[in-house]
């Protein structure tokens, strides 16, 4: 392990040295601007000194997330036809009607996968976002920590998606009952995806070049 | 102040934390350890015993439950007399069919599609790290390794199954088919090859096999070149 005197890291960028992110070997990349990119020689894949554009690329895709949560809220995910009569649900009366029938713990699974999941990690990662703009004074340790659990939580709210194509083919009964899907969950699924993007085209480095800079 | 001597050419024997950029000396794992980040706590690396062994043996079990579990049902609903199951890709069929295209391509990317090439990709790997056999081919299927996870949601569609099954079981009756346990003999096979999977020595090899192909080209044309 390699401690500066003062008990700082070696950062890799400030001696030319770059990872690629692909098969983390490390390169030397002395005199190529910050942004620029170079060939992996190990897999051919693209390396720099950070991911290119992160902070814009990120915003957005969090701002095509937010617009799409709109219409994931207020149209409908799934319609139950029943003896011909049904009315369509939405995320939320979807989750009203469990609470209804009494089933509290898969509302409040459903309740954490869809609405929870989505919202935190959208402001999760808005945070972080603005700790590297506006060089807000945060633990970078603590904001790598989020920065990990938005991560980990975000492929959990494809659990709705996945329910609903269970449910269409297991209640297909003709006129007695089906399930059907609906234009709120092609907007959610449009939802789940750019949250992952966003989240992977986040650089958690320029968290830290922030103390670096601080020096 | 005195710095601590930085790498020099070789970089061989030092690693960058992903999360945060600290350089670090590269120390000797014991297998089966995680080197940990001290700055920021992320796993730099992790050493596994008998990686190809244990991948190859996951993956194989793992396509042997592939076909089965997405194609036999999960389980029946029954309601006054009438009867439908589903399958995996019955709902992928079905959100097709009903013109949720887009729908119908994420749940069969993230249930079907990157659930097979994990396995499959990660078989093809295990096959070259045990026999010690790596080709320039070898390289893109390494580097995808990870992004393939990324989209390889079973666990998920495990809970999905769970929810349905409770959600469901109220309003009429519920069989559970064959094809549930071979789903989760899948998910259990997939989990197993991805953790046992090691990424980093897999790299190694490669490297160590292209360095060794190519001293053993430059022998046979000196010895061309002296005959
Ligand atoms: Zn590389
Ligand atoms: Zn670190």
């Amino acid at each position: 392990m390699a401690i500066q005197a003062n008990g700082q890291p070696l950062r890799a960028m400030k001696h030319g040295i770059a990872q690629c992110l692909h098969c983390h070997r490390l390169l030397h990349l002395r005199n190529i601007p910050r942004n620029q990119r170079a060939l992996c020689p190990r897999c051919g894949g693209d390396v720099s000194f950070r991911k290119p554009q992160s902070i814009a690329r990120t915003w957005a895709w969090v701002i095509t997330a937010m617009v799409l949560l709109v219409p994931a809220n207020v149209l409908p995910v799934m319609t139950v036809i029943s003896l011909r009569q049904g009315e369509p649900d939405t995320i939320f009366s979807g989750i009203l009607s469990l609470i209804d029938a009494g089933m509290y713990p898969i509302a409040a699974v459903v309740f954490i996968a869809s609405i929870v999941v989505p919202v935190l990690k959208l402001v999760g990662i808005i945070v972080l976002l603005l700790v590297v703009q506006l060089k807000l004074k945060m633990s970078p340790r603590q904001c790598t920590v989020t920065y990990r659990w938005i991560e980990f939580i975000g492929r959990w709210s494809m659990l709705d998606l996945f329910m609903i194509s269970i449910l269409v083919t297991l209640v297909d009964l003709g006129s007695i009952a089906s399930i059907t899907a609906g234009a709120g969950a092609t907007a959610f699924a449009g939802v789940v995806v750019t949250t992952i993007i966003a989240v992977s085209s986040f650089d958690t480095r320029l968290i830290w070049d922030l103390e670096t800079s601080r020096e | 102040m005195t710095e601590k001597p930085v790498p020099a050419a070789s970089l061989e024997d030092w690693l960058a934390c992903d999360h945060c950029d600290a350089l670090l000396h590269r120390r000797n794992i014991p297998a089966g350890a995680a080197a940990v980040c001290p700055f920021c706590g992320s796993v730099l690396l992790r050493s596994k015993r008998r990686a190809a062994q244990r991948t190859l043996a996951f993956s194989v079990a793992g396509l042997l439950f592939y076909v089965p579990a997405n194609f036999l049902p999960i389980m029946s609903f029954e309601l006054l007399g009438n009867d439908a199951f589903s399958t995996l890709y019955g709902g992928v069929l079905q959100l097709w069919q009903q013109g949720y295209w887009w729908m119908s391509f994420l749940v069969c990317t993230c249930s079907m599609v990157m659930p097979l090439l994990a396995l499959v990709v990660r078989l093809i790997l295990a096959i070259a790290m045990y026999s010690q056999r790596f080709g320039r081919w070898h390289r893109p299927l390494l580097r995808a390794v990870h992004s393939v996870s990324e989209w390889d949601m079973l666990e998920v569609y495990m809970l999905g199954i769970l929810v349905a099954f409770i959600k469901m079981s109220d309003l009429g009756t519920i069989h559970l088919g064959v094809a549930l346990l071979c789903f989760v003999g899948l998910l259990i096979s997939t989990l197993g090859a991805t953790l046992s999977f090691d990424s980093h020595a897999c790299w190694e090899q490669l490297d160590r096999a292209v360095r060794a192909k190519r001293v053993a080209k430059r022998h046979r044309d000196v010895i061309r070149r002296l005959v």
